[in-house]
């Protein structure tokens, strides 16, 4: 019997629901000597903002219990570079090209975006960066607010005609407001969520263990609470919702699916297992064929509660 | 190319207190490594620790196909590791950053380890001997303890001068204190300066080298969170014309850098 892996967000068909979450897998080609680029559902990139980003001073990151933290700032090459030297390279395959993008105001951000449209590229879809919780300026601001979350959605959907998805912050009291006012503001998607806030200090030195001092938590350590943000969503707002924290198993691919993720986002297991994504997708097939289930689509949002 | 390998373990020794020499059947990823380059070991299949534990390369045997690293016990990781009975397959993505450049043809290798900073630098000196050059090796540590596995130095056929801070063994006070001398004795372009150990010496040696003229490299150990370019977390400051701060990647650009191009005063 043949499987159907394909799963539709919003406007955006994807062969498989597993993509990979910006800034755990660089610019793609990173990535290119550990697995087949063209088995994923999807690609995420790293932040893309309008000048080149140099990054937080270190120490930048931290292991902590099942997790890490990490305070890089979004250190990237800029638009102009990544246009040139970077989204060319993901052309030749066969997999959603997202492109996530930030900027420090609405401004900015619709520059990044206007430039990316110039390009002529392919790019199947832009991921708003609305919630970066390691920049001064902006970053985690356009998702803390539905007011302001709503009002720079609606300027970047006069940007593009591409989808658009909103990744939120689940450093916020209701992440589902959030959702909504991206909904109605014409966001396509929500991916959910970005890193909390997290902290760790070494007791010997009396230091934080980032330059920053906090951080963004992610890894295996938050998927509960993951898992309970895209429920959330889920109960409250009519948006499809790509499920990102702590995926490191296809066993946790299949829980965002049931939970109503309609995709998922691989991200710190990258670092650890870098094959890891493409090992989820043959982990899948495998699943799908034991278990007798032809699409797998059918699973999302099915969780008897 | 870095590539994942599965390695089983042919001896796992303690060599002191904290110290352990690890030897792995390693086939091809023993073919491809050179000297400063990295391989990150996953030291158990579940998610605590999360991270890979990034080693030096410390030898390389490419007949046998065996790779030997150094790691000192420092928390759980490498406690799981010292631990891993032989036969045990380990998880291996290597090999992993930048080599040591060969030194010019007049000039005689100048190798400054401390402590654990030995790995890197046996595996040179390894390879500078075969390649018929006369390294010098500069060796300190705290105490005699530290100064691990004299048994392998001992065999290279290369000059070794150590140091102790406590004077338990060799000249009592710093490595650096051995490399001012020995930069005293000869014209900059006579020699070339390789580093790896403890920020503080490698500044220390970095100042020295600058102030003689004298080229070296040095060799960094920094957390990392994958070893290949994608997190981005093992930054260090780079040295630059722009008053702007810009940094390299321990994982990618190095461990193994131009003393030039990276700022340790900062």
């Amino acid at each position: 019997m043949s499987t159907d892996l394909t799963v539709t967000v919003g406007p955006l068909t994807l062969k498989n629901p597993v993509l990979v979450a910006s800034g755990t897998f660089g610019y793609g080609e990173e990535f290119a000597p550990f697995l087949d680029l063209n088995r994923l559902g999807g690609i995420v990139t790293k932040t893309i903002t309008l000048e080149p980003r140099a990054g937080n001073p270190p120490p930048r990151i931290a292991e902590t219990t099942a997790g890490m933290l990490n305070s890089i700032g979004l250190a990237n090459v800029g638009v102009e570079v990544f246009v040139k030297d970077k989204l060319p390279y993901l052309q030749q395959f066969s997999t959603a090209i997202i492109v996530n993008v930030a900027g420090r105001t609405t401004d900015e951000f619709a520059m990044v975006v206007r430039r990316l449209e110039e390009s002529g590229l392919r790019i199947d879809a832009y991921e708003l960066n609305y919630s970066c919780p390691n920049v001064k300026e902006g970053g985690m601001a356009f998702s803390a607010s539905p007011q302001v979350a709503y009002a720079v959605t609606r300027d970047l959907r006069k940007e593009t005609r591409r989808p658009l998805i909103a990744k939120l912050t689940p450093n916020v009291t209701r992440i589902a407001e959030i959702a909504q006012a991206v909904a109605d503001a014409g966001a396509d998607a929500v991916s959910a969520i970005n890193t909390l806030v997290g902290m760790a200090v070494d007791y010997r030195t009396r230091r934080p263990k980032l330059a920053t001092v906090v951080g963004g938590l992610s890894g295996p350590a938050i998927k509960p609470v993951a898992l309970a943000k895209v429920w959330e969503i889920k109960k409250a707002v009519n948006i499809p919702i790509i499920g990102i924290g702590g995926i490191q198993s296809v066993e946790d691919v299949l829980e965002f699916l049931i939970v109503g993720a309609s995709a998922v986002q691989v991200g710190t297991a990258n670092f650890v297992a870098p094959d890891c994504a493409g090992r989820m997708v043959q982990d899948l097939e495998r699943y799908c064929r034991q278990e007798g289930i032809s699409h797998l689509a059918d699973l999302i949002g099915t969780l008897q509660s | 190319m870095p590539a994942l390998h599965v390695c089983t373990i042919a001896k796992n020794e303690q060599v002191s207190e904290t110290v352990f020499r690890l030897t792995l059947h390693a086939g091809e990823l023993a073919l491809q490594s050179a000297p400063g380059q990295f391989v990150n070991i996953r030291v158990q299949d579940g998610p605590v620790p999360l991270w890979r534990r990034p080693l030096s390369v410390y030898a390389v045997d490419r007949q046998a196909g065996s790779l030997r690293l150094l790691f000192e016990v420092r928390g759980a990781g490498t406690r799981m590791l010292a631990a891993r009975q032989v036969g045990t397959a380990l998880d291996l993505l290597g090999p992993l950053g930048s080599t040591f450049a060969p030194p010019p043809p007049a000039a005689q290798p100048i190798l400054v380890a401390g402590g654990l900073g030995i790995a890197p630098l046996h595996f040179w000196a390894q390879e500078l001997t075969q390649a018929g050059r006369h390294p010098l090796l500069l060796f300190g540590a705290r105490t005699a303890a530290g100064l691990c596995a004299m048994d392998d130095l001992r065999q290279l056929p290369a000059e070794l001068r150590l140091a102790t801070e406590d004077g338990t063994q060799g000249a009592k006070g710093l490595v650096t204190d051995l490399l001012e001398e020995e930069l005293a004795t000869r014209q900059p372009e006579e020699m070339a300066v390789y580093a790896c150990g403890p920020v503080a010496m490698l500044r220390a040696v970095m100042r020295l080298c600058t102030s003689r003229g004298v080229w070296g490299q040095i060799c960094l150990e920094t957390l990392m969170a994958c070893g290949f370019g994608a997190c981005m977390g093992c930054a260090v400051p780079a040295r630059g014309p722009s008053p702007q701060a810009s940094y390299k990647l321990v994982c990618k650009d190095g461990p193994v850098f131009e003393m030039a191009e990276i700022d340790l005063e900062h």
